[in-house]
């Protein structure tokens, strides 16, 4: 903790002294980047460290989340895209798709540590038809599983065994929700899209499953995977393990139960880490992968590539930026601002200082799965999407579940369909 | 003028007073009672969250029984609201400047077109009418993409002079129907008397006319204030800069919330800041709004 | 402040005799068209500069993207009709329309129950009445985007209040879950709107009320007819063009219904409380197909214009003669 104060501190003092400077630094270039408004909280102090040096300077605008694509896509449209965006990096198949990108196949080539960044995030960056790069990794985030060890305690469970496979997974929310009528064993956004993808997907994965074909064309809905991992949450409704109010949650009250210590286990991603040490230090909690149904794990590789809009004249001074990014310092005022490393190599040196609880979450990374879909954001982001619609059925009703699949996987292959 | 309350303005000849029997007595205490208790239920929800911003952090995320601060008042959720955006400060300006640039624009414009319609007869003239009234049936969605490419086009894209004319020209149904109403309503004597006197049509309308209609123009100002301050997926698409950004688009952002949920501290605050401009406006201006709407309405 | 002219303006507006249409019969017949036609149009020049720049044309390019398949990014496909046909048997669609028209049928009646009978009492006169008719009036001023994010947190089950208030009277034992079903999803947002729109509907009913000449109420009592009698026979009738224009009002204004389900129920449970702009508004700007967005919004408009027309047809119709 005093370290990080010590740090704070100093950047502080350093920024003050080089902005007195930068009046008189040699001719440096101004380039604008969006970032998605989740990114703030570590985005807005590294661009503050990054302009205080008195050269290249960074002008940030912060685009609520999920309006980045319409704003990117309009802007762009009206020749007024900005020079750098970092987005979610499930859209970039959409970008590259529509031929917005700039080429960056040889630069990222030419980087030293480009076999140390996360290759979820190259992947999904790459056109499979070409191999052409168009994007670099830049911000990460992967799911996992949260528990409360006090509530494992009063369970009669041990907190230093969580669960790694579905029936202990089942078994444990049940005996938690069992301590007190307002504690539950489990929580999730049962109407939040995204965060139904960025969570329950991981079941599916660990179990072998999926539900895209790899090129993103062929949904894969109907299948067994997804009929169990699907069961498993009804189970665990009906069995009084996930409160009433998971039903209609799309965000508004996704930590109140956990940060309230009435909610024994969640799927989440490492901003929680954060968001527990800073407002709750109280809470004893442990961290643990995503189980398959008999046993294995998976994760869901998220977070924001860094892309640039056709026609930008700042890539120089982009390309500056995103390498002081991706040196040891740029890396260490994200990780201690929310965002886990992108680059393998100096992943545990950047983490060094933070709660060891993050080493979970970021070499979980590498093994990551990130879906390829030019069509993510209506069939999964989307709140009132076949995908949210179907699991929300699934876990909270009665209805059958092979129907319920069957139906899913038409609406989602006719999205596909419509979009090729 | 504010001694009269307002909304109690429509005058209109009342019988002499006879001595009140007891049985209508009666019913004037319980009139009164059913009265106070339906200007609790429409008032609470209001007073509810202004109280209940005023709250320290972790009360105000706690359910508001009691509505009113139990452990000290404090500013907190003012501050966590500061945090979104660029500030509250600057957010707040842009909103202001934004409302009374179109309440200006909607004014001169409705007042104009108003005065025109009612005044002139010439070919077309229902025609055009119903064009300006035809902008109330599209919903607004629909033509954001196309609207803002056009702005771009001409250059007011990401200006906050753009956003008001594009406010105007949705404020104009509403509005010229609104002046073209008051302008009926005034006698043409008044205007041929105005003429004899040697006025011109320009001068008259600055010095007659507008007196005589201004609470039509109070209607239409209030009203063009209020949807402004208030307009969000507009402000949202058109304003592309944060620093430009208008206070319901900084809602937006409270409302969709950081990671870990909504901050109901922020969302008391932005709600109280929201609602107490349009309140203001309202209770000074409430005499001629109400004069107005009853004006532009029952014809 | 001096108010010179207004308060004959004031009595001006509320003569019932001067309807603004015979007001206009008697301008034609005393005052022929004095001045040019292109005065006219200059004065009216400004508005339709910006009807037809911020309106007339988008319009017109949204009506040109709807015969296209026009992806947010990437090049448009021509398609003519393709997307209108695709329409007539998009479920989606369909079912948004029609909640749209059970809200907009369900909503409009609530408005006018409620709204109707405050008119009624706010019309008597007491020291209290004005002070009734701006607390009834008051929630109408507030945005209604902001009315909706207030009552996202009342209705909130675990920091909100009308849960935690149920469950503190006894009334409920655990908390409620006002967006969990349907049907207290929907009554919520009726609720919620009727508070908002109560009072401006209740104004303008009383414009129209207190637009009946108080002689004819006043014979009638002597005649010995009873208050359900008078309100039937004269108020009534008396009252079809005020009520006509707050029901026109009031069905447009639902019938483009966004917010509120946006705001508080997200369109759900389970994508039940769509409507058409919402529907709108997700295929274009989640789904982002531009074109077939823009072509619901012409059907939209259209159904709109359509209502309009009718209803304003019927007003005429039945607008006792002179």
């Amino acid at each position: 903790m005093t370290s990080r104060w010590k740090r704070t501190a100093f950047l502080a003092l350093s920024s003050t002294l080089l902005l007195a400077f930068s009046g008189l630094a040699a001719a440096a270039d101004t380039f604008s980047l969006w970032v998605r408004s989740d990114n703030g909280t570590f985005m807005e102090p590294l661009v503050r460290a990054y302009n205080a040096k008195g050269g290249d300077q960074v002008k940030l605008e912060i685009i609520i989340a999920q309006e980045v694509m319409q704003k990117l896509a309009t802007s762009y449209a009206a020749g007024q895209a900005p020079d750098a965006v970092s987005l979610d990096l499930i859209y970039t198949p959409q970008l590259i798709n529509a031929g917005m990108l700039e080429d960056i196949t040889d630069y990222a080539k030419s980087l030293p540590y480009f076999g140390e960044l996360s290759q979820s995030h190259v992947k999904i960056s790459t056109d499979p038809a070409t191999g052409k790069i168009y994007g670099l990794p830049y911000s990460a985030e992967s799911s996992f599983v949260i528990y409360n060890k006090n509530l494992y305690r009063q369970a009669g469970l041990d907190p230093e065994k969580p669960p790694t496979n579905w029936a202990e997974f089942e078994d444990h929310c049940v005996r938690i929700a069992d301590i007190a009528d307002d504690v539950y064993g489990f929580y999730l956004l049962g109407s939040g899209g995204g965060w139904l993808a960025f969570t329950f997907n991981p079941l599916i994965w660990a179990s072998g499953g999926d539900t895209l074909s790899a090129d993103g064309r062929i949904a894969q809905i109907d299948t067994q995977e997804v009929k169990d991992a699907i069961a498993l949450y009804r189970r665990l409704y009906q069995r009084g393990a996930i409160p009433e109010s998971a039903v209609t949650d799309a965000g508004a009250n996704m930590l109140t139960g956990f940060l309230g210590e009435k909610i024994g286990l969640m799927s989440c991603g490492a901003f929680l880490i954060g968001v527990i040490l800073k407002d709750h230090p109280e809470i004893d909690f442990g961290v643990t992968p995503i189980p398959g149904k008999d046993g294995g794990f998976a994760t869901f590789a998220g977070g924001d590539v860094i892309v640039f809009p056709k026609g930008t004249t700042k890539l120089d001074a982009a390309k500056r930026f995103l390498e002081w990014c991706y040196s040891l310092e740029g890396q260490t005022i994200m990780a201690e601002f929310g965002s886990l490393p992108v680059r393998s190599d100096l992943a545990p040196e950047a983490l060094a200082t933070l709660d060891s609880r993050y080493l979970l979450p970021a070499e979980i990374l590498s093994k990551g799965h990130t879906p390829y879909s030019l069509v993510y954001s209506e069939v999964f982001l989307n709140n009132n999407g076949p995908w949210t619609e179907m699991l929300n059925r699934g876990f909270f009703t009665d209805e059958d579940i092979d129907d319920l699949v069957r139906e899913g996987q038409e609406n989602i292959q006719q999205i596909i369909d419509d979009n090729y | 003028m504010n001694d009269e309350s307002a909304v109690n303005d429509a005058p209109r000849p009342r019988p002499p007073k006879n001595p009140v029997p007891l049985g209508r007595r009666f019913n004037t205490v319980f009139a009164g009672g059913v009265g106070i208790m339906l200007a609790a239920l429409f008032l609470a929800p209001m007073l509810w969250v202004a109280l209940s911003s005023f709250k320290p952090k972790e009360e105000a995320a706690q359910p508001p029984l009691p509505p009113w601060p139990t452990s000290g008042v404090s500013l907190d959720t003012y501050r966590e609201l500061n945090t979104f955006g660029n500030g509250l400060l600057g957010h707040s300006v842009n909103s202001f400047a934004v409302s009374i640039g179109t309440v200006l624009l909607t004014v001169a414009v409705s007042t104009l077109a108003g005065y025109g319609f009612s005044r002139f007869h010439f070919k077309g003239k229902n025609l055009l009418f119903m064009m300006i009234m035809l902008t109330m049936m599209v919903p607004f969605q629909s033509i954001l993409t196309p609207l803002f490419l056009l702005l771009t086009k001409v250059g007011l894209q990401n200006s906050l002079f753009g956003l008001a004319l594009v406010y105007t020209t949705l404020q104009l149904p509403f509005s010229v129907f609104m002046m073209r109403n008051s302008f009926d309503a005034v006698p043409m004597d008044i205007e041929e008397a105005a003429r004899i006197d040697g006025c011109t049509t320009l001068s008259m309308l600055r010095h007659i006319m507008l007196n005589l209609t201004l609470p039509g123009i109070a209607t239409v100002s209030i009203f063009a204030f209020l949807t402004s301050w208030n307009e969000f997926l507009g402000a949202l698409v058109l304003l592309t800069n944060t620093e430009y950004q208008t206070l319901p688009v900084i809602m937006a952002m409270v409302r969709y919330g950081k990671y870990g949920g909504i901050n109901w501290g922020a969302v008391q605050a932005g709600v109280t800041v929201m609602m107490i401009p349009c309140l203001i406006l309202f209770l000074l201006l409430q005499r001629y709004y109400v004069r107005g709407l009853t004006a532009g309405a029952v014809k | 402040m001096s108010t010179h002219g207004t308060d004959q303006s004031a009595a001006i507006d509320l003569d019932p005799t001067a309807t603004s249409a015979d007001m206009r019969d008697r301008l034609k017949r005393k005052y022929p068209p004095p001045k040019s036609q292109w005065i006219a149009l200059a004065f009216i020049a400004p508005a339709l500069i910006l009807v037809i720049a911020f309106f007339l044309i988008p319009l017109v390019m949204a009506i040109w993207m709807s015969l296209h398949n026009w992806p947010l990014m990437g090049s448009p496909k021509f398609t003519g009709l393709t997307n209108y046909v695709r329409l007539a048997s998009d479920k989606a669609f369909l079912n948004a329309l029609l909640f749209t028209g059970k809200y907009t049928v369900v909503v409009t009646i609530a408005i006018f129950v409620v709204a109707f009978p405050l008119a009624l009492f706010v019309d008597r006169k007491s020291r209290l009445t004005g002070f009734f008719r701006t607390s009834y009036f008051l929630p109408s001023v507030v945005g209604f985007a902001t009315s909706c994010l207030l009552w996202v947190w009342l209705l909130s089950p675990d920091n909100g209040l009308f849960s935690v208030a149920l469950q503190r009277l006894g009334w409920v034992d655990k908390p409620v879950q006002f967006i969990g079903n349907f049907d207290l999803a929907f009554a919520s947002i009726i609720v919620m709107v009727v508070w908002r729109m109560a009072g401006f509907t209740m104004l303008l009913l009383l414009t129209g009320i207190q637009a009946i000449p108080h002689d004819i109420q006043e014979a009638a009592r002597i005649d010995g007819a009873t208050a359900w009698q008078r309100f039937r026979l004269i108020t009534l009738p008396l009252m079809k063009r005020t009520l006509a224009l707050t029901m026109v009002m009031s069905i447009a204004g639902s019938i483009l219904a966004f917010d509120q389900f946006y705001i508080i129920t997200l369109g759900g449970p389970r994508r039940q409380t769509m409507t058409a702009v919402y529907q709108i508004y997700n295929t274009s700007f989640i789904s982002f197909k531009l074109g077939y967005g823009a072509a619901m919004s012409i059907i939209l408009m259209l159904i709109l214009v359509a209502l309009t027309v009718l209803q304003l047809y019927v007003l005429r119709s039945k607008e006792p003669s002179k």
